[in-house]
């Protein structure tokens, strides 16, 4: 069946009127990306089972005047990119991308967190309650970034309530590597046994996976706990 | 001699210069009594031949000077005339709940079963202060909303009116006013696992030498915390200590889920005054969390903590301090939580 761009904007996405391929069905609002977006598969992705992510830019103030760069912008939407590609093997889509910003003066107890800072910051910033919460700051300091695993499906819960990603460090595909393993922990998943894998391999367990651009293969188990969470939004 | 067709006294030029719409602001004109005559004349007509003339002061200025059933009619009229600015509208609803007086009290239900939804909070405020059983049948009668703002003012507004009135609120509605607590489990945690978090304390614990056989344990959310002491307080003298000095008492560490591993999440300090001392609770990042005091009693210090600005859910924490021993309690309010911040939208990369 033949899906126009228009209809999925519309049925999934809530976007009508004027509509950029770019912007409204990909959500990539902060200019090209340097991959190759294939709309065909994309609208076949995000009509599936799929979830939606709110996105934080931790610092970022409107034409780049923040702490946020535009590189760094271009960079979380290749790590949205390349995230998408690997939950595609789990046949879940990423599908509504919001997009958020915490301005410089509220986010300078932010910029640079550990995992208690990661806790402090989920639990006092929220977007829209059907997506999951990732927050870009510049720097964490004990990880490359924090999540729950199995994070609440409430978000006015206490304690960690989305995922919190350093932006400055690491190649743009280990940046989607890393969103693809924390969001996946939000989605129940435990560290895995190998550095293949996405949710890469704890060795020293302590606690926190090591992963590299390469980790990025996910197992029927994992797609199937990825299926059963609350974050899964029906077809559209 | 007096006529029945004796012509209406007009707004005098004092009031005329008060009551302008674009006068100058004004405290509390006292008309005298003509000049109240004439007000109300001017609000019978609801200033129509008087363009120039704020209805919004006039009804400021006759309510004020007369607040009686008969303005409550003139007001009414006004908040009645679906033809005016619902601006003005509105003031009337806000100045009826300084009437207590039927016809106010009639007007308000009857906009309020209107159902022109932007009326109802400015409906609700008034019908706090003079509504009775009725309001609290209308009330009832309004349909469900999404609005967790509004619904809460409905269940507030009727609990007000039936503590007023001597009824009893249903429980919903009175946890409005008084709010569901659920307590917070303080417990000294056992010293084997205290030496253990401290032995798994992951990054700084800001310079402090930390007791490897006392602590304190609660859950926030699901995450475990573990109050930490300076090994600085004594035992046997903790009460005296605390009063002793400034001193960071301790750091709360929180338990990451994977690892079981523990890291500092908020600090205490505290500072003596005379005869007490107060106590601040920060995160990581300086903001003050909660804070409360210590009060000497002849039992030991009695501790009185609660919620700052930047917490969430409202708190209030308890204990007694004694030389030997630490009893904390805690209390959340859940329902009054403050609504998490949604971060902005940056409107400039929507524009085509």
């Amino acid at each position: 069946m033949r899906v126009s761009i228009r209809d999925t904007c519309s049925d999934c996405l809530g976007e009508t009127g004027t509509l950029r391929v770019n912007r409204d069905l990909f959500g990539y609002i902060y200019g090209k990306i340097d991959r190759d977006l294939r709309v065909r598969q994309h609208i076949d992705r995000i009509r599936g089972e799929s979830i939606n992510i709110c996105i934080f830019l931790v610092g970022h103030e409107p034409g780049f005047g923040g702490s946020f760069t535009q590189a760094q912008a271009t960079r979380v939407q290749h790590a949205i990119d390349l995230t998408r590609e690997i939950y595609a093997q789990a046949n879940l889509g990423v599908r509504k991308i919001y997009w958020r910003y915490i301005g410089t003066d509220k986010a300078g107890p932010y910029l640079s967190v550990n995992s208690s800072g990661a806790t402090d910051l989920t639990d006092a910033f929220s977007g829209p309650n059907d997506g999951i919460d990732v927050f870009w700051v510049q720097t964490v300091s004990d990880a490359g970034g924090w999540s729950n695993s199995k994070g609440p499906c409430d978000k006015d819960g206490k304690g960690r309530t989305g995922a919190v990603l350093e932006v400055t460090s690491g190649s743009d595909d280990f940046k989607g590597v890393l969103m693809a393993h924390e969001v996946g922990h939000y989605l129940t998943l435990k560290h895995a046994n190998a550095i293949t894998n996405v949710m890469g391999v704890d060795s020293n367990n302590d606690g926190i996976g090591e992963l590299n651009s390469t980790s990025r293969d996910i197992t029927s188990s994992q797609r199937n706990k990825m299926l059963d969470s609350c974050w899964v939004r029906s077809p559209c | 001699m007096t006529t029945a067709k004796q012509k209406a006294p007009a707004l005098s030029k004092r009031l005329r210069a008060a009551l302008a719409i674009d006068g100058p602001h004004f405290g509390r004109p006292r008309p005298k009594p003509r000049e109240l005559i004439a007000i109300k004349n001017a609000l019978k007509s609801r200033s129509k031949n008087q363009p120039e003339i704020s209805l919004g002061k006039l009804m400021r200025v006759a309510v004020d000077a007369d607040p009686s059933s008969d303005t409550a009619k003139l007001v009414s009229n006004v908040l009645a005339d679906s033809k005016l600015d619902n601006g003005v509208r509105r003031q009337a609803a806000t100045l009826l709940g300084d009437l207590p007086f039927i016809p106010a009290r009639n007007a308000l239900h009857k906009q309020l079963s209107s159902r022109e939804a932007h009326f109802e909070p400015t409906l609700l405020k008034a019908l706090a202060k003079i509504g009775d059983s009725k309001t609290i049948m209308a009330i009832k009668k309004l349909p469900k909303t999404n609005s967790d703002v509004l619904r809460k003012m409905r269940n507030s507004v009727a609990t007000v009116i039936a503590y007023r009135i001597g009824e009893k609120p249903t429980r919903t509605r009175e946890h409005a006013l008084i709010p569901r607590s659920t307590p917070l489990l303080i417990e000294s945690e056992k010293p084997a696992k205290v030496k253990t978090v401290v032995d798994k304390l992951r990054g700084s614990n800001y310079g402090l030498k930390l007791k490897r056989d006392f602590g304190l344990c609660f859950n926030c959310g699901d995450t475990k915390h573990v109050l930490l002491v300076n090994d600085d307080l004594k035992r046997g003298q903790f009460a005296e200590n605390l009063l002793a000095k400034r001193r960071i008492v301790g750091v709360i560490a929180m338990e990451e889920e994977d690892s079981n591993d523990f890291v500092t999440r908020y600090l205490v300090f505290v500072k003596p005054t005379r005869q007490q001392a107060v106590i601040s609770v920060i995160n990581t990042s300086g903001e003050v969390v909660m804070m409360g005091k210590f009060r000497r009693t002849s039992s030991g210090l009695e501790l009185e903590m609660r919620d700052h600005t930047n917490a969430r859910v409202p708190t209030n924490v308890t204990g007694l301090i004694t030389d030997s021993e630490v009893h904390i309690q805690g209390e959340l309010f859940p329902e009054s939580s403050r609504e998490k911040n949604a971060g902005e939208v940056d409107v400039s990369m929507y524009k085509n």
